[in-house]
């Protein structure tokens, strides 16, 4: 792996964290402590964020959606990518070429511009994209392996 | 001619891993190891962050994939 990592996290992994899903979230939670220690750059899209008070909200969970933006917003190796006018072209390109829906191929044109490394994501959709490496949470603490010390 | 050895640190004194037949007092010079970097800790909005596992309950039995499906379904035809 670069020396320099940034990940884009799609919105399953954070979903999956937060939902305490049996299969994800021990990967999940070993990911993010990763990312932490390691102090890795991350992405999140606006368009995560959206998804995620969408959800919440949904499910009349509003102040656990306003508790989950306001702890991401405040990590200090997570930015906020909002979604430019100049990445237009290309994400219409990868949505066309990949077959993907537009939010999926939004998320994939932000890990691009936003120069990450890779795209962390359960979704199988993605693999399909050949313009960024796709990883689970789990591949990408394998191929980092032994760099957990709690 | 100068001989190495393995010594370990313990409680203060460095015990070689085999006998040495030197004399009393003799001094020796000792090579030590890089000190290991010790981890940075969490700061306070990361260990908030990870306390946030779980904080969705109302979700639970639904899987986050197909959460995020249905919800980018609805920009679909465009």
């Amino acid at each position: 792996m670069a020396r320099s990592v940034t990940v884009c996290i799609d919105t399953n992994v954070l979903l999956g964290f937060f939902n305490n899903e049996p299969d994800k979230v021990e990967s999940c939670a070993a990911f993010f402590q990763l990312l932490f220690i390691r102090r890795i750059k991350s992405v999140v899209a606006t368009i995560t964020l959206l998804e995620l008070v969408a959800i919440l909200n949904a499910a009349d969970q509003c102040a656990e959606a306003e508790r989950i933006i306001n702890s991401i917003q405040s990590l200090p190796n997570f930015s906020i990518a909002e979604f430019r006018n100049g990445w237009v072209l290309r994400t219409a390109a990868l949505k066309k070429a990949n077959r993907l829906a537009i939010a999926d191929a939004i998320i994939v044109s932000t890990a691009i511009e936003t120069r990450c490394s890779c795209l962390i994501t359960f979704d199988t959709d993605f693999s399909r994209v050949g313009e960024i490496l796709v990883l689970t949470p789990q591949k990408f603490l394998e191929a980092n392996s032994g760099a957990i010390h709690t | 001619m100068p001989q190495t050895i393995a010594a370990t640190y313990e409680h203060g004194v460095f015990v070689p891993r085999i006998p040495v037949d030197l004399p009393e007092h003799t001094e020796v010079k000792l090579l030590l190891p890089k000190k290991a970097t010790k981890q940075k800790p969490l700061t306070k909005a990361e260990m908030s962050f990870l306390a946030l596992r779980g904080i969705s309950q109302n979700l639970a039995g639904t899987d986050s994939v197909e959460l995020q499906k249905k919800i980018r379904s609805e920009w679909r035809g465009l």
